[in-house]
This record gives structure tokens, C-alpha cells and sequence, in this order.
């Protein structure tokens, strides 16, 4: 797969949202909330996520004691007429990085949507 | 909104006289009769029997965010949006509607999540600086956002809890 293809319906994505022991700020069962995929200005409409299959998620996640890892079908993002590409950094930090993409600022049914079918991941 | 609460008892109410009369005992005692011992006891019913009591000390952590508080520069939650999900919190308390959740986001937003007890419904009320939206989600429809005043606080609850 080479930088900026479309990424396949079947692949999953991984996504981290912060919540820690002390700052719980998921849900009571340990789903993410909308937030986690809420765009903000500096993701200039790109949300960043990993592609699993390039991945491990104890990669992905970074740091658990500061973060929640969630996974989500790629097929889930393109039902509400988003896409997704490869976007692996350059500097080969992260070979996994993605972005889903069509999202706006203002647009917030699609993180709760995202939200509401994403799967915890536990390390 | 007060329509909402003006014509009858909250489980809250219910709950504290309940309290009162079991624990503080009949009116001629002289427990009942010192301001002081019914202010005491009235502010210890609050503090744990409150219904939404977890998403209220969510919300006092949360006016104690600074910037970057995820560590990936997230906004500070923003005064106006405390104020408001303080308001509405309140409201859904005083009527005895449970909170699902509540968030802070990104932008210095804060979301609040109410869900209806089939889990086919669930209503999110996002709180921005200069604006409040209100997202629907129903298992077997498209969710769709509006722009939340609220007054409209009551259609919200009305949606959410249609079969």
C-alpha cells in the first residue's frame, strides 16, 4: 500500500482517546465518547487514526496509563460517506498513520456516530 | 423549563424526606427544631443521594482543566460551557432524568450524553463557547444535529423517550 491510497472496507483502524485512572473520560462501560473523534482546527479536517493491519496496539496507543485504544471497521467510517487514506509520517515514525477524511468542524454526527461503533481494545 | 419542574415532587425531594423523617426523627424533637443540625443534615443528603452525582464531580474536574489537558493541545473547557451544562445538569436532576456521561472535548466543548432505557435512542447536548448542538442517534435512523436552545430541552426529552 503506498501513501495516500483509499483504504480497503475491511480493514480495521485504530483511534486513542485520553482517559486515565484518575480522569475517566470515556463512558461507564469503557466505550469511547464523540469526543475522541472530534476534529479540532489543527487536524485541518483530517483525523488521525492507525491502520491495524501495520500496527500492534500497544504501538498505537503510546502510553496507556494516558490513553483508551479503540477500533473501528473501516467500513463504518465509509457508510457515512467519509474516506480513508494511508498517510504513513515521513519521518518513519509511524508507519501505520492514517487520516479519515470529509469530516468538517461542524459536522458532529459523525464522531458520535463513530463513537457508537467503535470497540475498546483492552492492552 | 419550569414547566418542568413545577408540578410535581423530584425523586431527589422524595429521597430527602424520606431521609429526614428516618434519620432525624419526628417534629417535636429537638434535633428537628436547630436550623443549624437540618441545614447539616440537608447538605449531606445532596452530597449522596444525588442522581447524577458522578457526572456533577465530573463537572467540577472538569473547570479545573488547563490547555493541553490530553496532552495533544486540547482547549480548556470554556466558562460559558460550564455555566451551561452546570444549568442543564441541574434541570435534568431537579427532574429526576439520569445523566449517561458527560465529556469534555477538544475545542472547549463539553458533551453531555442522555440515553433512553431501551438503548435505541440517545441524544448528545454539546456545549461550545459561542454555540450548543443537539445530535440525535436511533438505531434504525440517520442521526441528525440541530442547533440546541433550551427551551427545547422538554422536545429533546420528548424524542429521546418515544417508542
Amino acid at each position: 500500500m503506498n501513501k495516500g491510497d483509499s483504504i480497503s472496507p475491511s480493514e480495521w483502524l485504530y483511534r486513542r482517546g485520553y482517559c486515565t485512572p484518575e480522569k475517566k473520560y470515556c463512558n461507564p462501560d469503557g466505550t469511547a465518547t464523540s469526543r475522541v473523534f472530534k476534529l479540532r482546527e489543527k487536524d485541518e479536517g483530517k483525523l488521525s487514526v492507525d491502520l491495524k493491519s501495520k500496527t500492534t496496539p500497544i504501538v498505537s496507543v503510546g502510553d496507556p496509563s494516558k490513553y483508551f485504544l479503540f477500533e473501528l471497521k473501516n467500513s463504518t467510517v465509509m457508510d457515512i460517506g467519509l474516506d480513508s487514506i494511508y498517510d504513513p509520517l515521513d519521518d518513519g515514525v509511524n508507519d501505520a498513520h492514517s487520516l479519515i477524511i470529509g469530516m468538517s468542524l461542524d459536522d458532529e454526527v459523525a464522531p458520535g456516530y463513530l463513537a457508537r461503533k467503535s470497540k475498546r481494545v483492552i492492552i | 423549563m419550569q414547566a418542568l419542574t413545577a408540578n410535581y415532587s423530584t425523586r431527589a425531594e422524595i429521597q430527602r424526606d424520606q431521609y429526614l423523617i428516618t434519620t432525624v426523627g419526628a417534629p417535636q424533637t429537638d434535633r428537628f427544631r436547630s436550623p443549624s443540625l437540618f441545614i447539616l443534615t440537608d447538605n449531606r443528603f445532596h452530597e449522596e443521594f444525588r442522581l447524577n452525582n458522578r457526572i456533577f464531580s465530573l463537572c467540577e474536574e472538569f473547570a479545573e482543566l488547563e490547555n493541553n489537558w490530553d496532552g495533544d493541545g486540547a482547549l480548556r473547557p470554556s466558562s460559558e460551557a460550564l455555566k451551561n451544562i452546570n444549568y442543564v445538569a441541574n434541570v435534568l436532576e431537579s427532574t429526576g432524568y439520569p445523566i449517561y456521561n458527560t465529556a469534555p472535548g477538544p475545542n472547549g466543548e463539553i458533551m453531555i450524553d442522555l440515553r433512553n432505557k431501551l438503548g435505541t435512542r440517545s441524544v448528545e447536548l454539546i456545549f461550545y463557547p459561542s454555540r450548543m448542538v443537539v445530535v440525535f442517534f436511533h438505531e434504525s435512523q440517520e442521526p441528525f444535529q440541530e442547533i440546541f436552545q433550551f427551551d427545547n430541552l422538554p422536545n429533546v426529552l420528548e424524542w429521546l423517550n418515544k417508542y
